[in-house]
């Protein structure tokens, strides 16, 4: 019988293992993830970061209009939109909701989820980078040497590339906006 | 070896990540604040301490030619699991470690002190060196952790300490500064442990042995 003690009992044992291990498995996953709390696709840290963006509670709009915006949001007095953008930054995607108000101007911002320099980069995520974007209509451009016309902001120093991406950002939801303020009235 | 042994054995003497060498990529990679290195610190003790315990329980039943197969089978079972409950639970963590979570399968710790110690060992021992070089990789992230956080970025556990005080050495969060911060740590716990490298070692036990000799004359 050594065919037996050479390959199928150990087949047999390693067949077993994995049966258990998935089974356990199975428990595991069934029982952390229940509830997701995700509505339309829409997880609840991104439904709570565009309520913050909007200031009130958030209503998924739309899902993937573009390649590049995910959701689009609105309050429910009709006072503001706001887009779920995915942009390349430096470092991997920039993920980032941004707020336009009624009247065409950047009423808010806010990084979800990004992987750019530690501290170089990572700074698009900072009030004193973000402000800047405040109040904005038209298609917003990057200088180095310090802002100068009204559609002008600083890029971070030493991080080009993501001060770039997250104003790509921007303009992507301004210009979205411009398509899609119909749903507003 | 005594039980007490068993478990203070991987804090100092052999510990997995300043004397085994064991675990350098998570070791270096989620360094970059203490509070990551805890994180990935607990996660693994978690995987190291259910491999340890299932695999010295069935130690016996797993026919050989099969037996690296199933620890790793139940290593990443344990795995997956722990990556399930920190997503459920702890997001933020997730986050931070990123892929270095699902990777706990690959840390050579956790397969090594299967193949070394469970397998040849009772529950009880297996538990307590489980738990030892647990604590003792939680230290040693968290020592890292703590240098890198507090040089680097000025904070230490988020809270912040000289960052107004001291211009933060940016270097330190880099990879880099990881490198750095791990070889200035292993050398004084080698001035602290006054280990020597051992009589065996020497050229002779190296592949590049006569290349190297040719070279040298």
């Amino acid at each position: 019988m050594k065919k037996f003690s050479d390959i199928i009992k150990p087949t047999m044992v390693l067949a077993i293992v994995t049966l258990i291990v998935s089974s356990a498995l199975v428990l595991t996953y069934n029982l952390t993830h229940k509830e997701d709390g995700k509505a339309n696709g829409v997880s609840e840290a991104i439904m709570t970061a565009a309520s913050e963006v909007l200031g009130s509670e958030a209503i998924v709009v739309e899902s993937e209009p573009t390649d590049n915006i995910k959701f689009v949001f609105k309050d429910s007095e009709n006072k503001a939109m706001a887009f779920y953008v995915v942009t390349k930054g430096y470092g991997g995607e920039i993920h980032m909701v941004v707020g336009v108000a009624k009247d065409g101007t950047i009423k808010n911002a806010k990084v979800t989820q990004q992987t750019e320099t530690p501290d170089l980069g990572s700074l698009i995520e900072t009030r004193e980078f973000i402000g800047q974007f405040i109040g904005k209509s038209q298609t917003v451009e990057v200088v180095k040497n310090g802002a100068k016309e009204t559609n002008q902001v600083d890029a971070l120093a030493g991080a080009t590339i993501s001060s770039k991406a997250f104003t790509l950002g921007i303009n992507t939801a301004l210009s979205a906006f411009e398509k899609m303020k119909g749903e507003l009235s | 070896m005594g039980y007490l042994k068993t478990l203070t054995n991987g804090i100092l003497k052999e510990n997995p990540v300043l004397v085994l060498m064991l675990g350098m990529c998570p070791s270096l990679a989620v360094t970059t604040v203490a509070k990551s290195g805890i994180g990935m610190g607990i996660a693994t003790t978690f995987v190291l301490l259910g491999s340890n315990i299932v695999i010295s329980l069935i130690k016996n039943l797993i026919p050989k030619a099969v037996r690296l197969p199933s620890f790793i089978v139940i290593i990443a079972g344990f795995v997956t699991m722990v990556g399930f409950l920190v997503e459920a639970y702890a997001p933020q963590l997730n986050k931070d470690l990123g892929i270095f979570l699902p990777l706990i399968v690959v840390n050579c710790i956790i397969l090594a002190r299967a193949e070394i110690f469970a397998s040849q060992n009772g529950t009880v021992k297996s538990i307590l060196d489980a738990l030892g070089m647990g604590i003792g990789f939680t230290l040693a992230l968290f020592l890292m952790g703590s240098v890198r956080e507090l040089i680097g970025s000025g904070t230490w556990l988020g809270m912040t300490v000289t960052k107004e005080l001291v211009e933060p050495m940016k270097f330190f969060v880099t990879p880099a500064g990881g490198f750095f911060t791990l070889g200035i740590i292993i050398a004084v716990v080698n001035f602290l442990t006054h280990k020597k490298p051992s009589e065996k070692n020497g050229c002779h036990g190296c592949p590049s042995a006569d290349a190297c000799a040719k070279v040298s004359e």
